[in-house]
């Protein structure tokens, strides 16, 4: 009889836990040489099972020497089969488009021959936020102030 | 009653030294005020501002007048500034043009270098690749494109395993 109320316990805790979380839609990263494409999300690649996977794009900014400042950003992911690419690119436009992402981005992007990035997208949506964040959700449906204690920890 | 005589006689005493020290400070005020009013009627005479308010300057009675010199100045330094804006604008966009960092072909050629020992010993640490960026972004816009192509290029092809 214990066992039961055990069982339904965890059951409970499950239901209750999945109830909460939302949609999710994990995005492998995938890089596609022949059509000259990557993407993924930087969450699912950060905790894939493998140790290549990844994706991710940055700037440098540089001097040039005579007291101007250069700029050039890039693209770089690898899939699980372990293809990888990396492109760069040197357009203001996708340079804007970089410094725009922020964590737990879907990311995806082109190339062209020369390997220069051709086109840049981020993708901010809740269903590529990792696990552990705190939830705004109060368990017991009150709309106090004190909600430190009320925050799952899913 | 010797106290209390004592005490305003410190009280006096302390007037006067309070007195004396404002003169002091007025007076540095008045130095700073002069000096600042040379700087802007030299700065003024450049920018071939009305005489009038060079001479008022260093009159030291800061009427009406002074003060319609002074905005008639700012209103001059200010109608300039598009000017200036506009010419560092240019200065600012020419940094991307092959006339702005002029590099000569053995500069290229040695960055060239740069990559093809990257590639013939494998790879390059973070120092290397951050001196071979600096390096870089002394070039053209067109020829840094074609540098970091070519590195670009080694990278994806396994020949530098290294990263930006």
């Amino acid at each position: 009889m214990k066992l039961k109320y055990v069982l339904a316990g965890f059951g409970a805790a499950l239901l209750s836990s999945t109830a909460i979380a939302g949609f999710v839609q994990p995005f492998p990263v995938d890089v596609d040489l022949v059509n000259r494409a990557a993407n993924g999300d930087t969450v699912t690649a950060r905790y894939s099972k493998n140790k290549v996977e990844l994706i991710g794009c940055g700037i440098r900014k540089i001097s040039d020497g005579v007291g101007g400042v250069i700029s050039f950003g890039f693209c770089q992911a690898t899939d699980s089969d372990e293809e990888a690419i990396t492109c760069f690119t040197q357009d203001a436009g996708l340079l804007d488009a970089i410094s725009s992402s922020s964590d737990f981005s879907f990311i995806t992007f082109n190339w062209d021959e020369a390997d220069q990035c051709t086109r840049i997208g981020f993708s901010n949506q809740s269903f590529y936020l990792p696990k552990g964040l705190k939830s705004n959700v109060k368990k017991n449906n009150d709309n106090d102030d004190d909600d430190d204690d009320d925050d799952d920890d899913d | 009653m010797r106290i209390l005589i004592g005490l305003s006689i410190i009280q006096t005493s302390l007037l006067g030294l309070i007195g004396l020290r404002v003169l002091a400070v007025d007076a540095t005020v008045d130095t700073v005020a002069d000096t600042s009013l040379d700087v802007l009627a030299a700065t003024s005479r450049t920018a071939k501002a009305p005489a009038a308010y060079a001479q008022s300057a260093r009159v030291g009675a800061y009427g009406a007048a002074d003060i319609d010199a002074i905005r008639q100045v700012m209103r001059e330094e200010l109608a300039a500034l598009p000017t200036i804006t506009h010419t560092e604008q240019a200065r600012h966009d020419n940094t991307d043009t092959p006339a702005a960092p002029v590099v000569d072909a053995q500069f290229t050629a040695e960055l060239q270098r740069d990559v093809e020992r990257f590639i013939a010993r494998g790879g390059a640490d973070d120092a290397a690749m951050a001196d071979l960026q600096i390096k870089i972004a002394r070039l053209p816009k067109e020829e840094r494109a074609k540098i970091l192509s070519r590195l670009t290029k080694a990278m994806n092809a396994g020949e530098i395993d290294s990263t930006f």
